[in-house]
């Protein structure tokens, strides 16, 4: 009757021993997080730089047809020899300050393009591949909308593996690994993307001109595969611990059945 | 004695307040200023950009001309950018085919093409004599402005020119400023005054001397 008692484990038992092993999973999730916080930016899985508007605008591009004007050169802190795994992105978003003509809206909408730093022939660039063009439209309707200079931040913007493949080629060609983004339309030409804006106050009854300097921000985002790590570790864990649990409530409950156990 | 010296103080004082009288000294000074519009427009021949529209309720006045001016627009990416006056705040082509748009001659050009920059045309006003109009655009504006009782402002360029006007930049109000001097071909009033001082000094001056 005695060994019987011992051998027996209520549900309630079962959930104390799953407490007991709370204390050894924190120690794994702490190692998983002390994992994490050592790998590199990239594998964060979000990398953003912030960089003072350049202002540059092209008229020779689509054959004189369109404009190119130039965002900046974005610096991701990779050094001089990130890892081939760092550079992989998988979706993109921008802000810009910029001032777009109305009819700038649906396929006329500029898109934007990554290109090596330093590039003076965007045209030549496309073609060579140093540079691609992505998805990524910056509409006339993206709020704010205006005849101004606004404002204005994207969505986060798939990139296919092609342009994925191309920006890594960009990012590790550069002995920086620096990347430079343009908007570029077609077919329009009255498109700015001021290096700084100025305007007039009267607001004191005599004119004063008042500057503001410009900046743009590029955010990537690549795969997580330390978070995938942490997340599938946890799920394996947790399905190993219920299907343990459902095996020895399974055997008492056959033992209760079978009148070993006290009900 | 005491007569030329009462018509000399008349005088004087006449000119003095002549001088100190702003109304009067700015009789012939019309200036004003707004947001800029930045509405575009493109018919293939040119491409113009409507600033907006001034001195509303300002009378051309009799026998006047634009003479000179100065102009601040805030602008980007601008070369030889014409600014153009007269009636009309929309399709730039049909108003100047009809005549009713006058070429001040002013053109803006922006110091660097990086930037959206305020541009003084011609010049800072505190070192820069103003931009003398021809007179014929000259006579033009005036009359618009005399027939109108306001003026419509335009930038006007070639057809897909890449300049930009806002109306804001980065939420602040991106305004346009416009001086005209007028000149006359009739005497001012400032003139009409001295002149009759003058003339009456004259007189004075001789009646005193039958008297003597």
């Amino acid at each position: 009757m005695e060994s019987t008692l011992v051998q027996c484990e209520t549900p309630r038992l079962t959930w104390n021993f799953a407490r007991m092993k709370t204390l050894r999973l924190a120690t794994l999730l702490m190692l998983f997080l002390c994992q994490q916080s050592s790998v590199g930016l990239v594998h964060a899985g979000f990398i953003s730089s912030t960089v003072n508007q350049d202002g540059t605008k092209r008229l020779d591009y689509n054959m004189g047809l369109g404009s190119a004007s130039k965002i900046g050169i974005f610096d991701f802190g990779f050094g001089a020899n990130p890892s081939p795994e760092s550079l992989i992105f998988i979706k993109a978003r921008i802000r810009l300050w910029v001032q777009l003509p109305p009819d700038a809206i649906g396929d006329l909408a500029p898109e934007i393009v990554f290109a090596k730093a330093g590039t003076t022939d965007l045209n030549q660039a496309l073609i060579t591949g140093d540079a691609v063009k992505t998805d990524i439209r910056i509409s006339f309707n993206l709020f704010p909308s205006g005849n101004g200079v606004v404002e204005k931040t994207t969505g986060f913007e798939n990139l296919t593996s092609q342009q994925s493949l191309a920006l890594s080629s960009i990012i590790a060609k550069d002995p920086s690994s620096r990347v430079e983004a343009w908007l570029v339309s077609d077919t329009l030409k009255a498109i700015t993307v001021p290096a700084f804006g100025e305007f007039l106050d009267f607001s004191n009854g005599f004119p004063i001109v008042t500057v503001k300097r410009f900046t743009a921000t590029l955010d990537l985002v690549a795969p997580e595969p330390s978070s995938n790590i942490i997340f599938a570790g946890f799920g394996l864990l947790c399905v190993r611990r219920f299907w343990t649990a459902r095996k020895k409530w399974t055997s008492n409950r056959y033992k209760e059945i079978a009148g070993l156990c006290p009900t | 004695m005491p007569h030329l010296i009462r018509s000399i103080a008349f005088l004087a004082i006449g000119i003095l307040q002549l001088v100190s009288s702003p109304s009067v000294l700015k009789a012939d000074i019309i200036s004003d200023f707004k947001q800029q519009s930045g509405v575009s427009e493109d018919s293939g021949i040119r491409r113009a950009v409507y600033l907006g529209r001034l001195f509303n309720g300002v009378t051309g006045g009799p026998f006047r001309r634009m003479d000179s001016m100065y102009a601040i627009v805030t602008i980007a990416q601008a070369t030889n950018v014409q600014l153009y006056a007269g009636d009309g705040n929309a399709n730039f082509d049909s108003a100047f085919s009809q005549g009713k748009m006058f070429d001040s001659g002013i053109r803006i050009t922006n110091r660097t093409q990086n930037g959206t920059e305020v541009i003084f045309a011609p010049g800072d006003p505190a070192t820069t004599p103003p931009f003398k109009i021809d007179v014929p655009a000259g006579v033009g504006i005036n009359d618009s402005l005399a027939a109108n009782n306001r003026l419509d402002f335009w930038l006007v360029g070639d057809t897909n020119a890449g300049f930009t006007v806002p109306s804001t930049v980065a939420g602040n109000n991106a305004n346009f400023f416009i001086r005209f001097d007028r000149s006359t071909a009739v005497p001012e009033p400032a003139s009409v005054m001295l002149a009759s001082a003058g003339l009456g000094f004259v007189v004075l001056r001789l009646r005193s001397r039958k008297k003597k």
